[in-house]
């Protein structure tokens, strides 16, 4: 079981990590979210029956846990952006990755975590089955929030 | 514009499976913390109060009714408490979103009746109980301190009644009934 554990969370440590910084947009809380979708996930391992994948298994506890903030979080955490990114930081792939992440955290709930998955490379279908959307549903929406990033990076000069 | 690139330049912090075993440890240890302490409170509580009775001994059956009619309230309170930890264990939080957050409106939903529920009655019965236990040792008192004792009694009950019980009720509504509103957002997420 340990090392079945171990071995499920050095793989997917980093894509967790990364939906719930997709989610909350702040590291000490992306840590906790994603700490504890892998307690989660320790604790019903062994009950784990192999009727998912075992990747679809783990992001729907993530995002569960994510959407599970709402019990916790007074207001959502939205980080308002400058309206003109200070003019000597150079637009280079640091400040790209800042505003992505700051964006994705300004979109409604569901939506954060359908991006976040569909930028972790996993497949609309499987999107469609952690979220209980249909594809066609989780198609249209990645395409809107796609457009929108790519306007607010336009906005932003990018 | 390739986002997913972007989205992987992120950096991340190595996992560090030593910090999640002693993570997972603690959060067990904080979780049955909370449930036995409460349980154990109100059990000693009702314990203390039984005990008045085996060592005051008193005579009148409304002193008796007034003891166990507060424990009672200890009781129902424990009970309602405890009912309330299955239904989050019940919560499947492998069950894709769109269930999820049905399941967990469904439980915030009985949580907000169960502790509106809880509350009135705990009160009411404390009432009762403290009404009941008195009545022996005020009918012994001449009347005007007897007057006097009955009126402060139910000052002070009604005070609670109507003074303290709707803040406590309100205090819980407001948290859960805001909860109530941000997930019945969300839920309208999955339906848009």
């Amino acid at each position: 079981m340990t090392k079945d554990f171990e071995h499920v969370y050095s793989v997917y440590w980093e894509k967790v990590y990364r939906l719930c910084m997709g989610y909350v947009n702040d590291d000490a809380s992306a840590r906790d979210l994603a700490q504890e979708t892998f307690i989660r996930v320790w604790e019903n391992l062994p009950g784990f029956r192999g009727d998912a994948q075992i990747g679809t298994w783990i992001f729907r506890i993530a995002s569960n846990h994510c959407l599970r903030q709402l019990e916790k979080d007074k207001k959502h955490r939205k980080t308002e952006l400058p309206l003109q990114l200070p003019e000597e930081v150079p637009p280079d792939r640091a400040v790209e990755v800042e505003l992505l992440y700051r964006l994705i955290a300004e979109l409604p709930e569901t939506d954060r975590i359908i991006i976040s998955l569909e930028l972790e490379e996993v497949k609309q279908g499987e999107i469609a089955q952690i979220l209980g959307l249909s594809e066609g549903n989780v198609r249209v929406r990645i395409h809107r929030i796609k457009e929108r990033l790519t306007q607010r990076f336009k906005d932003y000069g990018f | 514009m390739d986002f997913n690139d972007i989205w992987k330049a992120r950096a991340v912090p190595g996992p560090d499976v030593q910090a999640l075993y002693s993570k997972i440890k603690n959060y067990r240890t904080r979780r049955l913390r909370r449930l036995v302490l409460t349980n154990i409170c109100l059990v000693l509580t009702s314990v203390f109060i039984a005990s008045i009775g085996f060592w005051i001994q008193p005579e009148r059956l409304t002193t008796w009714a007034g003891i166990l009619v507060a424990i009672l309230a200890m009781v129902t309170f424990l009970l309602v408490y405890n009912r309330m930890i299955p239904l989050y264990r019940a919560l499947d939080d492998h069950s894709d979103s769109h269930r999820f957050m049905d399941t967990l409106l469904t439980v915030k939903k009985k949580e907000a009746f169960l502790n509106r529920q809880m509350m009135n009655l705990y009160f009411f019965l404390l009432s009762l109980g403290l009404a009941l236990y008195m009545y022996e040792y005020v009918i012994r008192m001449e009347l005007k301190w007897a007057v006097l004792t009955y009126t402060v009694m139910f000052a002070w009950i009604g005070f609670n009644w109507w003074v303290i019980r709707p803040r406590q009720i309100r205090k819980e509504q407001e948290k859960i009934s805001s909860i109530i509103t941000r997930l019945e957002e969300v839920q309208g997420q999955f339906k848009g």
